[in-house]
């Protein structure tokens, strides 16, 4: 399913500018969508999800405008969205929620309903624990019936907003080849602050920077942004003088060894080849630089 | 049922009275009640003796709708606030619902969970003066009882309520509904005189449709402002019912605009 964002704003009231002039195609398959708190990632979902109306801009959705409320009507109908935070009702079981849930999404046929509720359970390792009410599931629990729901009536638009935050590492590895799975024919967005995530489940991923586009492509060539610019460098402490951001520091038995990324390698510095966490590093920087340019002049 | 209604007015119907039912609080507000308006309505003179089945069952209605209606929106009060739990709006917004008719699905499946006790309570009054009087007709009486006079008072009440607690919190709204409730349908201005709706058409006390339709004892009706306390008459009583039916709509269109300015 495409989607096609055309010169897209949102201002809130008070003058709170969320997102700037936004213009991005979405192919079908799965794309990361990264950005610091703020950029303006959840905005942008929830304009493509139909809850909110941008302030200017265009957004087709599988050739539905979003700006008439059939079109909403009829992207809805092909969505499945996680939001960020999610209090689900305690007083309902897991099977109950995913019941209620299909019947707002119009899965109207009851053994069709109730096969696909059984058949996501289980695909979210929840079976065992369906009969037992939300109030009592585990954070990790809620997570994953938070992505079931979203996957209910097999929508070909997913829209995920950390979906990983909450889970434990094996969950999370279970999450990422399910959604890896389901790029596989259809539109997946995840937005998320965990860059191996995108790195391992993302063939594309776009970036926002203060409600702006700052790149739309590859996630390998995400990576490359930092080509030249990722160094390793080892100090008896603290980190080396000068302008740079430090990706990690491990210590070692000589030291700390700090991986920067920077235009000025320090002294003793030695060039690696840059990860996607070190290209997004140099991005962002990138990104603040031109900003802070802008607004001097 | 789904194919009748819909699955979005079904799902919300069948979810939010099973959430309610499994609410402690709803039967703890309710039940001790709707106990206490049946003890009530047993102990006075003055409702009771009364020749025609109908009246007889209509004022009982009243006391049970006084009393109990109170319990039933006080605990209600949560329902459309508590769809604000974080990411919950946007998750049932994000689906082909239309939010209004969530909400109303919502409303009345609560409210149908919360009216069992006092269903329970119409019914074994009605079974009671059939037995007694030995006049079957006594359980359709007080199967129509329970609809006019307490359930448009029910749908009023928890509507009043339901919106209030989008308003202010929900502790807060419980107890402002209970003013309100008394100030809507016992409130006398010979005590306190302020402007009020007690006796009037728009009093959800219901002893316009139980005079009016029943032949119960009129307590307030026609006592009221004037131009809004016509005297009772089936008319008058089917104005009223109206009135209810109206105000409880104006309430849900007034939650609705509520909550689509919070998105």
């Amino acid at each position: 399913m495409q989607i096609s964002i055309t010169a897209l704003s949102k201002t809130y009231r008070g003058d709170v500018r969320a997102l700037t002039d936004v213009t991005l195609e979405l192919a079908p398959g799965t794309t990361g969508l990264l950005g610091a708190n703020g950029a303006g990632k959840t905005t942008l979902m929830r304009i493509l999800t139909g809850i909110i109306r941008p302030t200017t801009g265009t957004v087709t959705v599988g050739g539905h405008d979003l700006a008439s409320t059939a079109g909403r009507t009829a992207v809805k109908r092909l969505l499945g969205y996680l939001p960020q935070e999610l209090d689900l009702y305690p007083d309902l079981t897991g099977r109950e929620f995913l019941d209620y849930v299909a019947l707002l999404k119009g899965i109207d046929d009851k053994p069709a309903r109730h096969h696909q509720i059984d058949t996501l359970l289980d695909r979210v390792a929840l079976t065992e624990v369906a009969r037992r009410r939300v109030g009592g599931y585990s954070g990790g629990m809620k997570r994953r019936l938070g992505i079931a729901q979203a996957l209910l009536g097999d929508p070909r638009l997913v829209i995920v907003d950390e979906p990983t935050a909450g889970l434990d590492p094996e969950e999370r590895m279970r999450f990422r080849s399910l959604l890896a799975s389901l790029g596989e024919n259809r539109t997946v967005i995840l937005s998320t602050h965990i860059l191996d995530d995108v790195a391992q489940t993302c063939p594309r991923v776009t970036v926002l920077a203060a409600g702006r586009l700052v790149y739309d492509g590859t996630t390998t060539a995400l990576a490359g942004q930092a080509t030249g610019h990722t160094f390793t460098v080892t100090t008896p402490g603290p980190p080396p003088a000068g302008e740079h951001a430090v990706v990690t520091a491990a210590a070692t038995p000589t030291g700390t060894t700090y991986r920067i990324v920077t235009d000025t390698p320090p002294p003793g510095a030695t060039p690696v080849d840059p990860g996607l966490e070190d290209g997004y590093l140099a991005l962002m920087r990138a990104a603040r630089a031109a900003t802070a340019a802008e607004s001097n002049r | 049922m789904s194919a009748l209604l819909g699955p979005a007015l079904t799902g919300s119907l069948r979810y939010e009275a099973l959430m309610a039912a499994r609410q402690r609080g709803l039967w703890v507000a309710t039940v001790p009640l709707v106990a206490l308006s049946l003890l009530a309505a047993v102990a006075s003179p003055s409702l009771n003796g009364l020749r025609e089945t109908s009246a007889q069952i209509g004022a009982w209605a009243v006391v049970i709708n006084l009393f109990s209606t109170l319990g039933l929106a006080v605990a209600l009060a949560d329902r459309f606030a508590r769809a604000r739990r974080r990411g919950l709006p946007d998750l049932l917004d994000a689906t082909a619902a239309r939010p209004a008719v969530r909400m109303i699905g919502g409303l009345l499946g609560s409210l149908g969970a919360a009216l069992i006790p006092v269903t329970v309570a119409m019914l074994t009054v009605g079974a009671g003066f059939a037995v007694d009087r030995r006049d079957p007709s006594a359980l359709g009486w007080a199967l129509l009882a329970l609809l006019v006079v307490i359930v448009p008072a029910a749908l009023l009440a928890t509507a009043f309520a339901a919106t209030l607690g989008l308003l202010v919190p929900v502790p807060l709204a419980r107890v402002l509904v209970v003013g309100a409730w008394g100030w809507a349908t016992v409130w006398n201005t010979s005590i306190i005189p302020a402007p009020t709706v007690t006796g009037t058409v728009l009093s959800p006390l219901g002893d316009y449709t139980a005079h009016g339709w029943l032949g119960a004892p009129a307590l307030y009706a026609g006592h009221g402002a004037a131009v809004l306390s016509p005297p009772v008459t089936p008319t008058s009583a089917a104005i009223a019912l109206a009135a209810l039916l109206g105000a409880t709509v104006v309430l849900l269109v007034l939650a609705r605009a509520l909550r689509a300015a919070r998105t």
